[in-house]
């Protein structure tokens, strides 16, 4: 059985627009992805694809308005908070900011406790203990116990992020972007550590990130991310190699590539993303497609099998006789 | 220790403030239209009687000598005689102080008792109800001027119903609880005279309203600011996603997190209460200093003026010193 299983998972906001009308936002559209358990997914879109409002959902910080998250054999979509408590032991987030995701009124040693003390009955010999543990775990000092988040570098705090999330033995990581904030040096530090953890502790990653070469890098699978609802979805090597949608192609042709001599030959987007107010009916990805014809304008795409656990939403470039 | 050595340095700079307190309000008041000697001569004296009275004042002598004269004296603790009263102006301070800090104390707490809690509420249950309310009464405590908002307050609870004592300071005519403190509330109590007590609370409340209102405004809308953004942070979010209930995160640790502005706004509005009552004490007839400083100014006589401003900027300074004193005890990423 899969660690993780999402199943349709929808969310909507209502957002205020000028003259003061009520409208909706379909943040995400039926998003549906497994993970199996010591695999790392990678998430991968542009802001507002609907990245971080899938993460926010998994970890409940958000309830779906429809679909279903299932944790093992536990559906926690739906699941109301006080029974929602014990499970959220089982899954953590990282986030983006460090600095903004630590209370700048607890020190380390604080932070880390706080998941201790609320999933675990420790005595305060071991919660000094598994406190310790966990820093050496993460690469940090036994003197930064008690220091304040603003006394540690970015890096630093981004460690403190992890053994927080780490504390209560999560069998599922959210990463949400836990890289982006850090300059190019420490950014390797600690995707490094992030792998050795991944060896060591066999944790399960959902890794979302729109730096597609550390996606490359840490990724077992990647799932890419177009308003709100995942257009391919496959084994990283197949994704970066022979993406099966227009939009993964061009995601990929964004990167940008060392070497000043090279000549560009995949397509540059244009056009707007389409508002996520106002739904295009057929093919998300119509308005700025490179290969769209008029049929795509009408029809819906869902995901076709492209290959060994590999799909994609685009009638295109998948033909039929391989559709499932 | 270093917050010791913090203290002193900052009691350091008192003196250079002071001074410049001093000589700006030294000017300023000699500017006043009008001439104290008039205040000391007869209607009908003749030139001769008001040059003695000038000479006897100093007023004869070149500014700058009377400005030698005037700081001499402040380091002698002599500040001068209060003309229209009559009294030294040290005896009219202590006199008339406890009136003053009772009204500004129970305003401001009223205030903060109001807006605090109203702001957390307005932030926490956002564009809800209560926000609206807020937002609405703010918006009201922020365009309209204090005399104003005091009048009407008079107007509807004293003239139309009836509900308060009329604006005539701080009780009925020879009303005089045996003096303590100076402040009526406690006195009474003191005194045990239940009934005086409920008077002078009775009095107290229009006055005390004003002066809460005036300033919930800003600090409703910015302990209300200052929630959002602490309950939008990533570290209120890891809270939640850890399995904190939701009150807990709301009330204790964000609450805690968010009220470092709002006490900022709170010394800021200690350190303007002494100008702020000025108004209010004007419009009640309050026998406080901001009366007596305003009585002063508008009769040209500069003794309690200029001991009103160096008075003020005094406790303006040493709120301002107490409040970041606060911001030590309460944040740990303030270290001076």
């Amino acid at each position: 059985m899969s660690l993780l299983r999402v199943e349709g998972l929808r969310k909507t906001f209502k957002v205020k627009e000028g003259g003061g009308r009520d409208r909706t936002l379909f943040a995400l559209n039926g998003v549906s992805f497994t993970v199996e358990a010591g695999e790392t997914l990678g998430l991968v879109g542009e802001s507002g694809c609907g990245k971080s409002t899938t993460a926010r959902c998994l970890v409940r910080l958000l309830r779906p308005d429809a679909g279903h998250i299932w944790i093992g054999d536990q559906d926690i979509a739906a699941l109301p908070e006080p029974a929602l408590r014990p499970l959220r032991r089982r899954l953590q987030m990282v986030f983006q900011d460090p600095s903004d995701s630590l209370n700048p009124r607890l020190t380390v040693a604080d932070a880390i406790g706080e998941p201790l003390a609320l999933h675990f009955q420790l005595g305060p010999g071991e919660r000094l203990a598994r406190i310790r543990e966990l820093l050496a775990l993460v690469g940090l000092k036994d003197e930064h116990r008690d220091r304040y988040p603003h006394q540690l570098s970015i890096g630093q705090q981004q460690r403190v992020g992890v053994a927080r999330a780490l504390a209560c033995e999560p069998e599922l990581l959210i990463l949400d972007e836990p890289t982006s904030a850090l300059d190019v040096s420490v950014r390797g530090m600690v995707i490094r550590l992030l792998e050795e953890l991944r060896a060591s502790l066999g944790i399960t990653y959902v890794f979302i990130s729109h730096d597609l070469s550390v996606v490359r890098h840490i990724c077992h699978r990647v799932a890419v991310m177009y308003l709100g609802a995942i257009v391919e979805i496959g084994p990283t090597d197949r994704i970066f190699s022979s993406p099966s949608h227009p939009y993964t192609e061009a995601l990929l042709a964004a990167v940008p590539v060392p070497d000043p001599r090279q000549r560009r030959t995949r397509p540059i987007l244009a056009g707007e993303v389409s508002s996520l107010v106002d739904l295009p009916k057929g093919c998300f990805f119509f308005a700025r497609c490179p290969v769209r014809i008029d049929a795509c304008a009408t029809t819906p795409q869902p995901l076709r099998e492209a290959g060994a656990g590999h799909e994609a939403a685009c009638f295109l470039r998948v033909p039929e006789r391989a559709a499932v | 220790m270093r917050v010791l050595r913090y203290v002193s340095k900052r009691l350091l700079f008192l003196g250079p403030v002071l001074f410049g307190v001093v000589t700006v309000v030294f000017i300023v008041a000699r500017m006043l239209p009008g001439d104290p000697v008039h205040l000391l001569a007869p209607r009908d004296a003749d030139a001769q009687t008001l040059a003695v009275i000038r000479t006897e004042l100093g007023l004869d002598k070149p500014i700058l000598a009377q400005f030698a004269r005037y700081l001499t004296d402040i380091g002698r603790g002599e500040f001068g005689r209060a003309i229209h009263t009559g009294n030294p102006v040290l005896v009219d301070i202590a006199n008339r102080f406890p009136a003053t800090l009772e009204l500004t104390i129970l305003g401001l707490s009223l205030c903060i008792l109001v807006s605090i809690p109203l702001g957390v509420l307005a932030a926490v249950r956002r564009n809800g109800p209560l926000d609206h309310v807020s937002r609405l009464t703010s918006l009201l405590g922020v365009s309209m001027p204090s005399f104003w908002l005091a009048l009407l307050l008079i107007y509807t609870f004293f003239f139309h119903l009836d509900l308060a004592p009329p604006p005539l300071g701080r009780g009925p005519i020879g009303f005089d609880p045996p003096r303590v403190t100076g402040m009526y509330t406690i006195d009474t109590l003191l005194a045990g005279d239940l009934a005086g007590f409920a008077t002078v609370v009775h009095y107290l409340l229009l006055p005390v309203i004003s002066l809460a209102l005036i300033n919930m405004a800003p600090l409703t809308r910015l302990t209300r600011a200052s929630m959002i953004e602490v309950l939008g942070s990533d570290y209120v979010r890891y809270a939640l996603a850890a399995g904190v209930p939701r009150r807990v995160v709301q009330f204790r640790l964000a609450l805690k997190n968010a009220l470092l502005a709002p006490i900022t706004m709170i010394g800021i509005l200690v350190g303007n209460l002494l100008g702020g009552a000025v108004i209010i004490e004007t419009i009640f007839a309050w026998p406080g200093l901001g009366l007596w400083a305003v009585t002063a100014a508008t009769q040209s006589d500069y003794a309690p003026v200029q001991a009103f401003a160096l008075f003020a900027a005094t406790t303006k300074v040493l709120v301002y010193l107490l409040t970041d004193l606060a911001y030590f005890a309460i944040d740990p990423r303030i270290r001076y």
